[in-house]
């Protein structure tokens, strides 16, 4: 019974590795249970003084999530549009695999940087404003369905594209009608999966000072106005939660 | 005309051949070798010539380089060595330039875009007949809109031209891909096993459809089947492949059980049989 033996080893050496891993990373960021428990007292104190919400500022907040939605919905537009070519580019079935690397490398690059970080860097560059938040959401977008698009692109169906070869059709004919049609469903799903992420993303973008509702609720956080704040988080979620909904709805539905 | 115990009638041997005016040898390989990129002479050394009219069946056992071939003929895959020449008459010539347009083909597995409609499907056999951006946006000319409708009529799918290809049954499937190759009006007509997933029935009547469109548009078809059977009731002569060459080139009356023996392996001989 060595080969059981063994996996019984291994078994034990991964528990007692993501053991010492988490007392180490614990001890690293000061996680202590006291200081949850304490916090969690804190917690209940903060609700109760967010109730009831400050409803002058319902304006303000409605405009700013307003915002927020444009901001995700431009930014995954721009993102998706601008991700299709390296995408393309990046497919090891349809390009020389010299262009593949590049265009992956690039993809993987985009990807690594997360969105908040790209909003610095446009606030940084084009400075404060809905504009930054647009260019960052278009970024991360580019990186993450970059990556889900290639993937779709090399999971097609290949007689099918041979099929529109042998008429004699153009590159441009081929990937029209031998690959776009495989693809496009999945294209569209990852599409608005990203504009639902992006949305959730950009309601945070607002703290680094890159538009949207995350403005505000930095701002009240700050100057301790918490019922200004829980009007803002209360008119967040449901918009948040029906934009997930629908767009988990219409998911469904193309693929 | 005869016709055989099926029902069906019994195509007279043949035109290759002895068939007076079956002049043009149409496709003519030579001494050709074709690789894919990780395995080397899939064929090797295919000598044939395909004259104008007949209807050639190709048979072997699987992975003997059956649906190379017919890729090959079409101008799919690239010739490692060797010679292939497509001889066209003229008029369709001027018609066809790119270096697949001169050879229609229907796929082992239809090979059609599944979410698109019957009708687009078919549009798509038109692709080769022109460049430009027109096609690429959803536009295609009048004229070729009427070519697909007489098509899907005559593969007996009139009123199924809004229907999405993925609701159609295989032998509906098997009939778009027909039309689609139709559309593309060449002289020379390729299939690949174009009824090895259909059940017997619908085999039969796909099989007699290609039949009767061979007659009708006069065309020159290659097709290849895993049906002995059917290559004999439905072809006049038989391409036997094995590993890549020929082993056998005639009339299918002279398929006897050993030159059978000499293309299939006796497993596949048995499971043949099987069926
Ligand atoms: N794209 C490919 N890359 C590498 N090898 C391939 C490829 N396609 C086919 N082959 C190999 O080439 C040989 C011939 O394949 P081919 O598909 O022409 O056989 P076939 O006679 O059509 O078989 P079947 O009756 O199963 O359809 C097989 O050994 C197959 O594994
Ligand atoms: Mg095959």
């Amino acid at each position: 019974m060595t080969s059981s033996n063994s996996t019984l080893i291994r078994r034990t050496v991964i528990v007692l590795v993501l053991v010492a891993l988490f007392i180490w990373s614990a001890q690293g960021t000061d996680f202590s249970l006291s200081a949850l428990i304490q916090g969690g007292a804190n917690m209940l104190d903060f609700v109760g003084r967010m109730v009831p919400p400050d409803l002058t500022v319902a304006g303000a907040a409605w405009k700013s999530l307003v915002e927020t939605i444009q901001i995700a919905f431009v930014g995954s537009m721009v993102g998706v549009v601008l991700a299709l070519l390296p995408s393309f580019l990046a497919a090891k079935n349809v390009t020389p695999p010299a262009l593949t690397i590049l265009f992956r490398t690039l993809l993987t690059f985009i990807r690594t940087i997360p969105i908040i970080v790209w909003a610095l860097l446009f606030v940084a560059a084009v400075g404060l404003g809905p504009f930054p938040g647009i260019l960052a959401t278009a970024m991360y977008t580019i990186g993450f369905v970059g990556k889900l698009f290639y993937e779709a692109i090399e999971a097609v169906e290949r007689a099918q594209v041979e099929a529109v070869q042998s008429t004699g059709a153009s590159r441009l004919n081929v990937w029209r009608y031998g690959v776009l049609p495989q693809v496009a469903p999945h294209f569209l799903g990852y599409a608005l999966y990203i504009f639902e992420y992006n949305v959730r993303a950009a309601t945070v973008l607002g703290i680094v000072g890159a538009g949207g509702v995350g403005f505000y609720l930095l701002h009240y956080m700050r100057s301790f106005q918490y019922e200004m704040a829980a009007t803002v988080i209360l008119m967040t979620l449901p918009v948040v939660l029906l934009i997930d909904a629908a767009s988990m709805y219409v998911r469904k539905k193309i693929v | 005309m005869n016709t055989t115990p099926s029902g069906l009638p019994h195509l007279e041997p043949n035109v290759f051949p002895f068939h007076p005016s079956a002049p043009v040898v149409q496709v003519e390989l030579e001494d050709v070798f074709v690789d894919y990129p990780a395995r080397p002479n899939v064929l090797r050394g295919i000598s044939l010539a395909i004259r104008r009219g007949e209807r050639v069946a190709i048979i072997g056992p699987s992975g003997s380089g059956k649906s190379t071939l017919l890729k090959t003929i079409n101008g799919l895959l690239p010739i490692a060595r060797g010679r292939r020449t497509i001889r066209l008459e003229s008029k369709v010539r001027e018609t066809y330039t790119h270096k697949n347009s001169s050879v229609a083909m229907i796929f082992q597995e239809f090979a059609l875009a599944q979410r698109l409609s019957v009708f687009t499907n078919v549009l798509i056999g038109s692709l080769g007949k022109s460049r430009g951006w027109a096609k690429a946006l959803g536009w295609f000319p009048a004229s070729e809109k009427a070519k697909a409708r007489k098509y899907l009529e005559e593969v007996g799918l009139k009123g199924y031209e809004h229907r999405r290809v993925d609701q159609l049954s295989s032998g509906q499937k098997q009939r778009v891909a027909i039309a689609r190759a139709l559309m593309q009006e060449r002289e020379i007509l390729l299939a690949d096993e174009p009824v090895a997933s259909l059940d017997p029935e619908t085999a039969y009547s796909v099989l007699r459809l290609l039949a009767r469109l061979h007659s009708e548009f006069n065309y020159t078809l290659v097709l290849s089947l895993h049906e002995i059977s059917q290559a004999r009731e439905f072809c006049d002569r038989v391409i036997g492949l094995q590993e890549g060459r020929v082993v056998f080139d005639g009339i299918p009356s002279s398929l006897t059980g050993k030159t059978l023996e000499t293309i299939y392996s006796v497993n596949d001989l048995i499971e043949l049989n099987s069926h």
